[in-house]
C-alpha cells in the first residue's frame, strides 16, 4: 500500500498528560481523510507532530514512506490553527515571500501573473493592494490556503479549513479540495468540526477521541453504516428472511432475534410490511432508521 | 537554506524597522554632536574657552570621556566621530530594537509554522535570521560611521588621518558589533517574543553593566581589585573608539568580542533545537 502518512504509537505529553496516545495513522495517497473529534481531543496536536511543529515523546511516523522531514516538507501544505500571514504585507506579497521557501530548487519568486492565478483559485482575485491585516477571517483563511498550495505540494494538511468562511466560500474551498485531488492527485488530511460539511468530500475518516485514535473507516463502508434502515418485530424471523430475499434479491435483510432489518432507501416501510402480513408473518412493530455521520461520531465517542 | 537566508533578506529590504532603526541611529550620533557642538558655540558666545578654563584634554587619548567632548578642545574632526560615533551607550539599543523586532516578528505572527512545514529545521532557521540580523547590524555600523565622518567633518573639520590605525580600530569595532549581534539574537532565539526580547535590548546592557560594576565595588570592598566590567561588549566599543587605544586594549576588545560570539551563538542554536512552535 502506498501511504503518504503512517503513524505509529505516535504519543505526546503535555504536563504529564498525555494528549495523544498510541496513536497509528495511515493515510494513502490519494485520499481525503476527514480527522474528526471533539475540541481537545488531539486533532491539532497530532498535525502539528506530523508537521515538525511539535516533537513526539514516543512513536514514529513516515511521510511519503520515510523519507527525511526535510524532503518531505517540500511535497508538504498546511494550514495550522489560525492563517500565519504577514499582516503588514498584502497578499501577493505573502504568495511572494513564501514560495522562495517552496521552491527549493529555483530562488526565483512566483511571476505577478502566477501569483494572480493563485489568487483567483482562492477567490481573492480582486484584493488590490489592500494589507492581509486588513482581510476578513475568511480571506485571511484563503489566503493562508493559497500560501499552503504553493510549491504544487501533493499532501495537504487543512485544521478546520473553512472555519470563518461564508457558505459560497465553503463551497470553494470544498470545490478547490475536490478539484486538486481529483486532477492531481493531492492528498488531504482535513480536520473540521462541521461533519456534513466534511462528508461532501472524505473518502475515508479517522476518529479520534481523548487522543486515541478509535477507528480508520472508508467513506464508503460508513455510507453502508449510514443507510436507511427499516427494522421490523415479526413473528417468524426466518420466514420474513425468506420472503424478503425472494422479492427484493438486492437488498441487504439481517436477522437477530425477532428483529428483522432490511437496509437501503429502495422499498418504503408500508410496502415490507404489506409483503409480510401478504405472506402470513404478523408484524408487532415497525421502525425506520437513519444515521448520518454525526450519529455514528457520537455513538462512536460514546456521547 | 540558500532560499531561507532569501526568504529573510527579503523580509529585511521590506521591513519598516529597518529603516527605522536606521533613522534612529543617524539620530542617536546626531543628537551628540549636535548637544555638544551647542555647548561649543554657547561657551563661544559666552567669551570662553577650554583653555581659559585651564582645562587639559586630548581626546586622541582620553578612553573616559566621548570624542564629542573634543569639540570643547578646538579637536573635535570627522576623524574622532567616526571612531566613536558607536561608543555611546544607546546605540547598542537601536541594534537590539532592531533584532528584537525583526527576529520574533515571526514568532509573534506564526509565520515561523510555514517555514517549518517546509521543513527547514529550527537551527536552520535561527542561523538564517541571524545571518540577516548580522548583516543589517553591519550596515547598521557602516550607516554610523558614515554619519560620525561627514558630520564630524562638517561641523569641525576632517582632522589627521592615518589610514591603518584607524581601519584596524574599525574593524575591530565590526567585530564588537558582531558580538552585540550574537547576544541580541540569542535572547531573541531564547525568549521568542518580541515584548521580552525588546525589554532584554532596552535594560540589558545597561543592567548587565550596572550588575558588573557592583560586583566590582563589593570585590574592592573586601579589599580585592577586579576589573571584570571591562569584559562587558560595551566597554570593549568604549576602549576602542580613540585613536590612541593601547593594542591591549584593542586585543581585549577583539578576542572578548570573538568569545561572545562564539557563546552566544552556538548558545542561540541550542535553544532554537526541538522548541515546541
Amino acid at each position: 500500500m502506498d501511504y503518504v502518512l503512517e503513524s505509529s504509537g505516535l504519543t505526546k505529553r503535555y504536563g504529564g498528560r498525555a494528549v495523544v496516545k498510541d496513536l497509528s495513522m495511515h493515510i494513502r495517497r490519494g485520499d481525503i481523510y476527514g480527522f474528526i473529534g471533539r475540541n481537545g481531543a488531539g486533532k491539532t496536536t497530532f498535525m502539528r507532530l506530523i508537521l515538525g511543529l511539535a516533537v513526539p515523546d514516543a512513536g514514529t511516523f513516515s511521510l511519503f514512506g520515510g523519507e527525511n522531514h526535510a524532503e518531505a516538507g517540500q511535497k508538504v501544505g498546511s494550514v495550522i490553527e489560525a492563517p500565519a500571514i504577514y499582516a503588514g504585507c498584502t497578499a501577493q506579497e505573502n504568495l511572494k515571500r513564501f514560495s522562495l521557501l517552496s521552491n527549493r530548487g529555483s530562488s526565483e519568486t512566483l511571476s505577478d501573473r502566477e501569483i494572480a492565478e493563485r489568487l483567483e483559485l482562492v477567490g481573492l482575485g480582486d484584493v488590490g493592494k489592500k494589507k492581509a491585516g486588513h482581510f476578513s477571517l475568511g480571506m485571511r483563511q484563503r489566503l493562508a490556503i493559497a500560501i499552503a498550495m504553493l510549491g504544487d505540494p501533493e499532501f495537504l494538511v487543512m485544521d478546520e479549513p473553512v472555519n470563518g468562511l461564508d457558505p459560497e466560500g465553503i463551497r470553494d474551498v470544498r470545490d478547490t479540495i475536490k478539484r486538486l485531488n481529483h486532477e492531481k492527485g493531492v492528498t488531504f488530511l482535513i480536520s473540521s468540526h462541521l461533519l456534513d460539511e466534511l462528508s461532501k468530500t472524505v473518502s475515508r475518516y479517522g476518529i479520534i477521541d481523548n487522543g486515541v485514535l478509535l477507528e480508520e473507516i472508508d467513506a464508503d463502508e460508513l455510507a453502508t453504516r449510514f443507510r436507511r434502515n427499516v427494522s421490523l418485530t415479526v413473528n417468524d424471523p426466518g420466514r420474513a428472511i425468506q420472503v424478503f430475499h425472494e422479492l427484493l434479491p438486492r437488498q441487504e435483510v439481517k436477522a437477530e432475534g425477532a428483529v428483522v432489518t432490511v437496509f437501503g432507501r429502495e422499498t418504503p416501510a408500508a410496502v415490507l410490511n404489506r409483503m409480510l402480513v401478504e405472506h402470513g408473518v404478523e408484524v408487532g412493530a415497525l421502525m425506520t432508521q437513519t444515521k448520518d455521520i454525526e450519529d455514528y461520531f457520537i455513538e462512536r465517542i460514546g456521547g | 537554506m540558500g532560499n531561507l537566508i532569501r526568504f529573510e533578506f527579503r523580509k529585511l529590504y521590506q521591513a519598516r524597522v529597518f529603516y527605522i532603526g536606521a533613522i534612529i541611529l543617524v539620530g542617536i550620533i546626531l543628537l551628540m554632536m549636535g548637544v555638544q557642538k551647542l555647548t561649543e558655540l554657547g561657551l563661544e558666545g559666552a567669551g570662553l574657552s577650554f583653555s581659559e578654563l585651564d582645562v587639559e584634554y586630548d581626546v586622541d587619548s582620553d578612553p573616559g570621556l566621548l570624542a564629542g567632548f573634543a569639540a570643547y578642545t578646538g579637536s573635535g574632526s570627522g576623524r574622532t566621530w567616526l571612531l566613536s560615533a558607536l561608543s555611546n551607550m544607546y546605540v547598542p539599543i537601536a541594534f537590539g530594537v532592531f533584532i528584537a523586532v525583526f527576529f520574533c516578528g515571526d514568532f509573534g505572527n506564526h509565520t515561523i509554522r510555514n517555514v517549518i512545514t517546509k521543513g527547514y529545521s529550527r537551527v536552520e532557521i535561527f542561523f538564517a535570521k541571524y545571518l540577516v540580523c548580522l548583516t543589517a547590524s553591519i550596515l547598521y555600523a557602516l550607516l554610523g560611521f558614515l554619519t560620525g565622518f561627514g558630520f564630524g567633518t562638517l561641523f569641525w573639520k576632517v582632522g589627521s588621518f592615518e589610514v591603518w590605525p584607524v581601519f584596524r580600530l574599525l574593524a575591530v569595532q565590526l567585530v564588537v558589533i558582531a558580538a552585540f549581534n550574537a547576544f541580541f539574537c540569542f535572547f531573541a532565539a531564547l525568549l521568542q517574543k518580541t515584548a521580552g526580547a525588546l525589554i532584554v535590548a532596552i535594560a540589558g546592557p545597561l543592567a548587565l553593566s550596572m550588575i558588573l560594576m557592583i560586583i566590582e565595588l563589593i570585590i574592592a570592598a573586601n579589599g580585592k581589585e577586579v576589573n571584570i566590567s571591562a569584559w562587558w561588549i560595551g566597554r570593549f566599543m568604549t576602549a576602542i573608539s580613540y585613536i590612541k587605544a593601547p593594542v591591549k586594549d584593542i586585543l581585549r576588545s577583539l578576542f572578548g568580542s570573538l568569545g561572545y560570539i562564539a557563546v552566544f551563538t552556538a548558545g542561540g542554536a541550542l535553544v532554537s533545537r526541538n522548541r515546541e512552535l
